[in-house]
């Protein structure tokens, strides 16, 4: 007796060895759960044996691998957890030693027609134990002995179930890791900074794509390349003696230069920075290089200066244009109140061009500096409590003369009466003087001009319209950019710096406000100003 | 009633001939200066009614001149109204708070001058 238990022993001994030989050759699971099914087949003689797995897709225990049920109804047999044997072991993470029929008649819902009264039964199921929860059974049927299931037996199939748990858990953690690992190679390929690793040799170990763009070559191509044969000799020094120091002091290293690799032809100013790699005992002495590309941050860097150099350039200009504008607008102005005596027609005409194109240059100079304003951010407006109707009125008076010498009929109309409307006078007086400007300019002798406001529920509406060359709609929205003018033989004739919209709409914005060109109007142009109420 | 005396405070010498040559015909008196230390001294030999100070002075600028003058309770009630080129670093709001009651941007039309004068000293 001893002796055969003896080499039962061996046997067993034999078995556990060969499946977890099968485990760590790192065989397939498949190959591994039906070798495995097979091998218990033969060496406990029994009829059947078979490893049901949970499925998580449909949440039933499926059969991954049989040894005496035909492949055919593999895919008929589905066990939900929780139902029938195979469902409860896996449910309760215990083993179950079916021993008769009516132990098997408790526990099975629908008893296999298979067992007859008189059929001999002996069926231990063991749990596949995963982390969490219990991916799968193993079911062992019937010894062909028609003998029972020994307790030798019984630790022997305890101790398959652990080894395949143990082979389960494993393949789970290795996906698991798999896909992180997947996942960090993805972040590090996708990364805008070039990623190098180094090793003690100086030598690429590997590269991401934006690296190997940066050295002017593929990340296949630079692996197991020195470092060195892609820059020059000087910065190839100073970058391995930084590796060096990395690794000595186990500290970062960094550097900003201009990396003039040896196929791109340029060179990009570039910040590497050099840290020692922890995973020491595999790979000793190993440093990532990241490599960030500058030139963009330089650029952006420069046009801030540049724009920087701009608004001091436009403050200092208008400030030394004014300057001497006042001298000159206040003699102007001495001469127009006392006029010398005896002035001939062609001084006093004289007199009135330094008059106007004073004004011109002074409303050139005031547009400047707005410009300069909305641009920084500090314009700013002031509401005050306002007539707008008066105040519309009185813009458009100095507009009267030269109305009447290019022979324009120009009207005001007050639909309806506006209560007094909390504004910037001033900078709404400059708005409708803008588009007053425009529409005299562009409108041609015998033309109409029309200044016209109304109220709503809860806006003021102002429009102005003119009978002149009107706005293509292909500039409708690129005319209150700053500087932007139609080319046409009037803006080049009459010249102006393309500011009067751009001001006006930044104006009439700070007030919440809108400004647009009316479609609908095709006998010239309609600017339409919409103001909000305000109480 | 007696004229009103104008002190005027500019470096440019042809603002303020033109500016004195007006405001002398609209019935001021007027007495100028040439930068913000002489601008100082002139205030209390002249005892000025109002005081037109330019921003951009040398030695010492405007408002630097402006708050001396508002710290001194000798000269803290005269009125003082800024005159500015617009450059960077002034602003109606600086000047306020060293001190003015109004400020002027260059150029201008000199009635605006006078009309700020009127609506000062009445
Ligand atoms: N009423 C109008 N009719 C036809 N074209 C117009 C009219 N108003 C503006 N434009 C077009 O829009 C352009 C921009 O106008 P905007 O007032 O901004 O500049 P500008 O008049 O050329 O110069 P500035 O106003 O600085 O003196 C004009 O040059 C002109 O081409
Ligand atoms: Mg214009």
């Amino acid at each position: 007796m001893s002796g055969r238990r003896a080499s039962a022993d061996s046997q067993y001994l034999g078995l556990l060895a060969c499946i977890s030989e099968m485990i760590s050759s790192g065989k397939d699971l498949d190959t591994i759960f039906s070798q495995t099914v097979h091998l218990i087949q033969s060496l406990l003689h029994v009829k059947r044996c078979s490893i049901l797995i949970m499925d998580s897709k449909t949440g039933y225990l499926k059969v991954k691998a049989a040894a005496g049920v035909p492949r055919r109804l593999w895919p008929k047999i589905k066990i939900r957890p929780g139902h029938g044997i195979a469902g409860r072991v896996l449910s309760r993470r215990k083993p179950v030693l079916v021993k008769n029929r009516r132990e098997l008649l408790e526990m099975t819902e629908q008893p296999s027609r298979r067992y007859t009264t008189h059929s001999f039964i002996s069926i231990p199921l063991l749990p596949l134990h995963g982390k969490g929860h219990a991916p799968g059974v193993i079911n062992v049927a019937n010894k062909v002995t028609r003998e029972a299931f020994t307790p030798h037996d019984l630790d022997l199939l305890q101790a398959i179930a652990g080894l395949l748990s143990l082979l389960l858990e494993n393949t789970r953690l290795f996906a698991l890791s798999q896909n992180a690992k997947k996942r960090l190679a993805d972040m590090i390929e996708s990364l805008d900074a070039g990623i190098i690793t180094i090793n003690g040799d100086h030598v690429i170990t590997h590269c991401n794509q934006r690296a190997a763009s940066l050295l002017g070559c593929t990340p296949v191509r630079a692996k197991q390349r020195p470092l060195a044969s892609f820059m020059d000799k000087k910065t190839a020094t100073v970058l391995n003696s930084m590796m060096s120091k990395s690794l000595r002091t186990k500290s970062h290293q960094e550097i900003e230069l201009d990396l003039l690799t040896r196929s791109a032809g340029s060179s990009t100013p570039m910040r590497v920075t050099i840290v020692p790699l922890a995973s020491a005992p595999l790979k000793p002495r190993e440093t990532m290089m990241i490599l960030t590309d500058l030139s963009l941050r330089r650029e952006i860097a420069e046009l801030k200066h540049i724009d920087q150099l701009k608004s001091s350039f436009m403050s200092m200009v208008s400030h030394e244009l004014r300057t001497p504008l006042t001298p000159i607008t206040g003699a102007l102005h001495l001469l127009k109140e006392n006029p010398p005596l005896h002035l001939s027609p062609t001084q006093n005409q004289m007199l009135n061009i330094i008059r106007n194109n004073t004004n011109r240059l002074t409303a050139l100079v005031n547009n400047l500096l707005d410009v300069t304003h909305i641009e920084n951010q500090t314009f700013a407006i002031q509401r005050v409590p306002t007539d707008l109707q008066e105040m519309i009125d009185s813009a458009v008076e100095p507009f009267r003369a030269i109305a009447r010498k290019k022979k324009i009929h120009l009207a005001v109309r007050h639909v309806n009466c506006i209560p007094p409307m909390a504004l910037d006078d001033k900078r709404i007086g400059q708005v409708i003087h803008n588009l007053l400007d425009n529409a005299v300019k562009f409108t041609p002798s015998k033309g109409r001009i029309r200044v016209e406001t109304s109220i709503t529920e809860n806006k003021v509406i102002i429009r102005v319209q003119d009978s002149g060359i009107g706005i293509d709609k292909s500039h409708k929205e690129k005319i209150f950019k700053k500087f932007y003018q139609v080319d046409n033989s009037i803006s080049r004739q009459w010249g102006g710096a393309g500011l009067g919209l751009y001001i006006a709409k930044a104006v009439i914005n700070m007030h919440n406000g809108d400004i647009e060109i009316v479609d609908s109007f095709k006998k010239g142009t309609e600017f339409r100003i919409t103001l909000p109420l305000t109480d | 009633m007696g004229k009103k005396k104008i002190l005027l405070a500019d470096d440019e010498e042809d603002i303020k001939t033109v500016i004195k040559l007006y405001l002398e015909s609209k019935g001021y008196d007027v007495v100028t200066s040439y930068d913000g230390l002489d601008t100082l001294d002139k205030v209390k030999a002249e005892k000025p009614d109002l005081i037109l100070l330019d921003i951009m002075m040398p030695v010492i600028n405007g408002f630097e001149v402006c708050k001396q003058l508002k710290a001194d309770e000798n000269t803290s009630h005269i009125p003082i109204v800024m005159l500015s080129a617009a450059s960077h670093a002034d602003s109606v709001e600086r000047a306020i708070e060293a001190g003015a009651l109004d400020y002027i941007m260059k150029p201008f039309e000199p009635p605006r001058i006078e009309a700020i004068l009127k609506k000062i000293l009445g």
